[in-house]
């Protein structure tokens, strides 16, 4: 049973004229697989996350979790968001600790369970600190701490190491991997940094200019770990650089 | 010239340069803002002291540093300053905390709910609008000159900023931090503690800040115009007899008493109320 079935999704945002951000997408994700959604600036792909999230309802097809449909968003997923969203009046710790608070589970407990998370994401002993006393990348560890400390099988991911530098990058891109591994989750990711996409993926989803589409879904049989600079990894990225050049607007093809 | 008194004057000279030198480095040291502005004051009332003992100034006018320093003793053994003053406080402080606690409750169901926002928007705004002195004369008719009366003046000036800094606060909450707490199963309530409220206590706790201050002047005003004790009332009689230097003692007690209260909202939001923003 796969993780996610997606067949013949439309997303249209009502309007004058509406806006159709999603058409046709169909492809499913299977459990413990990490998929990279990649592609330009409003192609949609943010957008496909937030509807796999619960927080947004398809206007077309269906989605299905496990075979059911995603009925609004319900803390079986970690989401991480873009900007890291933590909350700046609450220390680490207890950003981390929100998921387990909501549910209501018991404060030593608690506090066991956040400790582990940090420790994971390499943050132990920061605690105490407040967000806006932490670095960039270390907000987006405490983001990835935070989804994971409910335990959920599937991670979904924004754009979240968008903001960071490129060693931070390099980095988180590191760790993640190794938490995946780990932790043997399911993970959805979306990027429009190729050199990230081919890392990462186990399967990279293709989508087109708007009205997001489907334009390919290529698959990364590569081993792990894998080494940036590999020429196998670069040959890969030149391809996808190709095919994303072929799917810009004629006008900007021309021009360039 | 001899070589030696050539070398001396040498010498005087390179000490010259050295001694100018320290009284520079020590002279950048010296707060000199501060010490100016202790001199300005001290000035300003030194030159008063100089007029009304010298009679250039009738004593009507204006009260001398000493004199305005002998009042205040009086103040309290024979205008029992001390009731007046727990009278007012008693009044701004049931006042302010009435208007927080109906402004903050108004504004969180204004915020949350746009039909209520909706509906009491424009009574709220066509209240506000009443100039506030025009309807004493009413209010002192209906609630008489003591406690109430005054509660209801301080109300009169202090909710209607609650009610709105709540409102600004509610809508200044960032649709990604509903998210995240969405995606972690919160349910509407949770949402509304552990979100909504959080993001809008800065916008709150900056109308506390301001209402601290408010709430004595609109105390001292509703006293002023009408009342039976408190200090309003007290200024009232010492300037009906022209005690001047009781009334500027009287003025310097009131100004050092809102100065207190900024000081301790300052360290309640330092301390409890934003505690996160000053570590």
């Amino acid at each position: 049973m796969p993780a996610f079935t997606i067949r013949s999704l439309d997303k249209i945002y009502p309007g004058a004229p509406p806006v159709r951000a999603l058409s046709n997408i169909s492809f499913s994700v299977e459990e413990g697989e990490f998929i990279v959604l990649l592609g330009p600036s409003g192609c949609g792909k943010s957008t496909l996350l937030e509807i796999l999230a619960g927080l947004q309802q398809p206007s077309g097809g269906s989605v299905l979790f496990r075979d059911k449909p995603i009925n609004g968003p319900g803390g079986e997923l970690g989401v991480v968001f873009q900007d890291a969203s933590l909350y700046p009046w609450r220390t680490v710790a207890a950003n981390v600790g929100l998921g387990l608070e909501l549910r209501g589970v018991d404060k030593k407990q608690a506090r066991r369970l956040v400790e582990e998370q940090l420790s994971l994401v390499g943050l132990d002993g920061f605690g105490g600190k407040f967000p806006h006393q932490i670095s960039g990348g270390m907000k987006q560890r405490v983001g990835i701490a935070r989804a994971l400390v409910n335990d959920p099988d599937v991670i979904l991911m924004d754009e979240p190491f968008g903001a960071v530098d490129y060693v931070t990058r390099n980095r988180l891109q590191e760790d993640l991997i190794r938490i995946w591994q780990q932790r043997r989750k399911t993970i959805v990711f979306v990027t429009h940094d190729v050199g990230e996409a081919v890392f990462l993926a186990d399967r990279i989803v293709l989508l087109s200019p708007p009205p997001g589409r489907i334009a390919e879904i290529v698959t990364l049989d590569l081993p792990r770990p894998r080494r940036r600079g590999d020429i196998e990894l670069l040959q890969r990225e030149a391809r996808i650089y190709e095919a994303l050049r072929a799917l810009e607007p004629a006008a900007t093809a021309t021009v360039a | 010239m001899s070589v030696e008194s050539i070398e001396t004057v040498v010498d005087v000279q390179t000490n010259d340069k050295e001694s100018r030198a320290t009284l520079r480095s020590l002279a950048a040291k010296l707060p000199w803002i501060a010490i100016v502005q202790v001199l300005v004051v001290a000035a300003i009332l030194l030159a008063v002291q100089i007029a009304v003992d010298s009679g250039a100034v009738k004593r009507i006018y204006l009260a001398s540093p000493t004199q305005i320093l002998a009042a205040f003793p009086q103040l309290f053994t024979r205008e029992n300053l001390l009731f007046h003053l727990s009278v007012t406080l008693a009044e701004a402080g049931v006042g302010v905390a009435l208007s927080a606690i109906l402004g903050i409750a108004t504004g969180i169901a204004m915020g949350l709910l746009p039909k209520v926002h909706q509906f009491l928007n424009p009574f709220l705004i066509w209240f506000m609008a009443i100039p506030k002195v025009t309807i004493i004369p009413l209010l002192t008719l209906y609630l008489g000159l003591g406690f109430e009366h005054k509660v209801f003046i301080i109300f009169l000036f202090c909710y209607f900023l609650f009610v709105f800094n709540t409102i600004a606060g509610i809508k200044q909450v960032q649709d990604n931090h509903i998210k995240v707490a969405r995606t972690l199963g919160a349910n509407q309530r949770q949402i509304i503690w552990k979100v909504v409220l959080p993001s809008a206590t800065p916008s709150i706790v900056a109308a506390v800040r301001i209402e601290a201050a408010t709430c004595l002047l609109a105390t001292l005003f509703a006293e002023i115009v009408a009342s039976k004790a408190g200090v309003g009332n007290l200024l009232n009689k010492l300037s009906g007899i022209y005690d001047t230097a009781g009334v500027f003692a009287l003025v310097i007690l009131v100004t050092s008493i809102a100065l207190l209260i900024i000081y301790l909202v300052d360290l309640l939001e330092r301390r409890v109320l934003l505690k996160w923003k000053y570590v």
